[in-house]
């Protein structure tokens, strides 16, 4: 087991360094010089101000001793400064990654509870209105893009009944229950594709654990319907939810950024798309990686969540 | 296979939403009742007239002509990308399925790193550098699903090839090509329509999400992810603005899905849920 753990582990790292190493080789090819960037187009002009500024930069040293003190930086979170002031990028970063943690957790949360509890609604009245209507609510949150259903959050919740802000983050210890408040319509807007992918997980591996001979002999036996579901029949259902999340990530990576633009939540998700527009390399870099490190760092907690649960996937 | 599919009532639905879009997307230019680039001052965020049926935007350009010519850009970039990553994705796979081996590793590996990515990130980026449009959208959001392709193809090549009619033609004397071109290839084309209609889905959703972002399709020409991102600014004037392209977009996707389904449900028995 300690091998199998470690072995994730492993992978894990070598798939960060690939993708430093591909960012960090994007970002050099792109057109445009940063050194002139930095400038802005007044100055960027005069050959030798940015002649000076490359130096400064450290851009006139080799491509790959320019890597190498990047990485380094990095793994000690020091991911250099923004190029337009000076800033450091982490300070960016570790303002930002709380947010977007937060509205995936939340997202996360609500997605499990909800989509199970549907989907268990949904096996155990087979046929019935709960499961059209939970077969039609998966149907409509996997194929309707977060920020349509986003809006549709908005026109009815804040601009037809004005229960709840339509955008901005609040900070939660200026005003928790405003803080709250307009954490409700992103994270659900973002989880109802993981609701919707979950429901459907749940029903269907419920339904097929609800068919096996064991249920029929625990019935046989006189055990209440109630403790066949939530002691055997459900444990199967965890299984897949918990791979669903797993294969939904790269979905709720793309729903934050999609849903953070939309409510002005300046997470991680903003700062990066702010940035490629003002080609701010420094952050650029720095926000792909923390992104990319959680989405790969997910994947392999479920692989070994997935090893422990089932060692035939080891 | 067409006699299973023209029974089944959720491939007959979807069929009968999607094709007017298609139809659309064909021939829109034709049929807008306005130029959808023209701007009218007097007439800004016009709700709903005789004149503009379904309102018109912030610079008064008219709605109805805008929707009508902003499918083709996505439904364009939905098929270039889904070609260039079914081509590209079988090729791939086919060959790691088929030739086995250090060839085998090099490519699967090669996709792992690419699926190290959320889609949407590498996008970004390309697109935020490279720039956007309909050439490049098609062909970053293609390479990018490539890996899907490859994974799926992979894995159905391996399974055929192990079938003993494929090792008794090798040994009749054909050559590899011939066994991939007439045994493997007609015998994966269910996993690979199938996929293609998934990659089909995510690519709509992929370049109106980066539309909605302002990272899209080039404006002032429209795209509906655009005018959704565009309009989340006017809701408070003219929510029908937002309302309309929203519309759109989630009932296309929803066709789109249905579709998706159906075909999964008809040429892939396995897979049913």
């Amino acid at each position: 087991m300690l091998k199998f753990i470690l072995k994730q582990i492993f992978v894990a790292i070598i798939q960060i360094l690939i993708v430093a190493t591909i960012v960090f080789s994007l970002l050099r090819f792109m057109p445009g010089d940063p050194a002139v960037l930095a400038l802005g187009t007044e100055r960027g002009s005069d050959p030798e101000a940015v002649q000076q500024m490359r130096e400064q930069l450290g851009l006139n040293e080799p491509f790959l001793t320019q890597f190498a003190d990047w990485i380094a930086g990095v793994f000690q979170l020091d991911f250099g400064q923004s190029l337009f002031n000076n800033v450091q990028v982490w300070d960016y970063l570790a303002s930002s990654i709380p947010k977007t943690l937060e509205l995936a957790i939340a997202a996360i949360i609500i997605g499990s509870v909800v989509g199970v509890t549907l989907g268990i609604l949904a096996s155990i009245n087979r046929g019935g209105m709960i499961d059209k209507l939970a077969t039609s609510i998966a149907a409509i949150g996997l194929s309707f893009p977060v920020y349509i259903t986003g809006t549709a959050f908005v026109l009815i919740l804040s601009i037809q009944f004005n229960l709840l802000p339509s955008s901005g983050y609040v900070d939660f210890f200026d005003d928790p229950i405003g803080h709250l408040k307009s954490l409700i319509m992103p994270s659900f807007a973002i989880s109802l594709p993981l609701i919707a992918s979950i429901t459907r997980m749940t029903r269907s591996s419920m339904l097929e654990v609800l068919d096996r001979d064991f249920v029929r002999t625990l019935r046989a036996k006189g055990l209440s319907e109630k403790i066949i579901l939530i002691r055997h029949v459900l444990r199967n259902a965890v299984i897949s939810v918990v791979t669903v999340i797993g294969l939904e990530m790269a979905n709720l990576i793309g729903g934050t950024v999609l849903i953070e633009y939309m409510f002005n939540w300046s997470g991680l998700s903003t700062l990066l798309v702010d940035s490629i527009n003002s080609r701010d390399y420094p952050i650029i870099q720095g926000a792909v990686i923390i992104i990319a490190s959680f989405y790969i760092l997910i994947n392999r907690t479920v692989e070994i969540i997935y090893g422990l649960m089932d060692p035939r996937t080891r | 296979m067409f006699k299973k599919l023209l029974q089944n009532k959720q491939f007959i639905f979807s069929t009968i939403l999607l094709l007017p879009v298609f139809i659309v997307a064909l021939i829109g230019q034709f049929i807008t009742p306005y130029d959808p680039l023209e701007f009218n001052h007097n007439q800004v965020l016009i709700k709903s007239s005789s004149e503009h049926l379904l309102g018109t935007d912030e610079f008064g350009r008219d709605i109805l002509s805008r929707l009508i010519v902003g499918i083709q850009p996505t439904i364009l970039v939905a098929i270039g990308a889904t070609a260039i990553s079914l081509v590209g994705g079988t090729i791939f796979g086919v060959i790691a399925g088929y030739a086995r081996g250090i060839a085998e590793k090099t490519v699967m590996r090669f996709m792992d790193i690419v699926l190290c990515f959320p889609p949407i990130l590498l996008a970004l980026l390309v697109v935020g550098f490279w720039g956007s449009g309909v050439n490049n959208l098609m062909l970053i959001i293609g390479l990018l699903y490539i890996p899907y392709f490859a994974r799926i193809t992979h894995s159905a090549t391996l399974q055929v090839k192990s079938l003993e009619y494929v090792e008794s033609e090798l040994s009749l004397g054909a050559t590899h090509f011939r066994v991939i071109l007439k045994s493997i290839l007609p015998n994966i084309t269910s996993p690979i329509i199938v996929q293609a209609s998934l990659t089909f889905a995510a690519t709509i959703l992929l370049e109106s999400g980066l539309s909605f972002l302002g990272l899209g399709v080039t404006p002032p020409a429209p795209s509906w992810g655009q005018m959704i991102g565009d309009a989340s600014g006017y809701i408070h004037n003219n929510p029908f603005y937002v309302i309309w392209p929203s519309l759109c977009l989630g009932v296309t996707m929803l066709a789109i899905n249905l579709l998706g389904d159906s075909l999964r449900d008809v040429l892939d028995p396995k897979l049913k849920r």
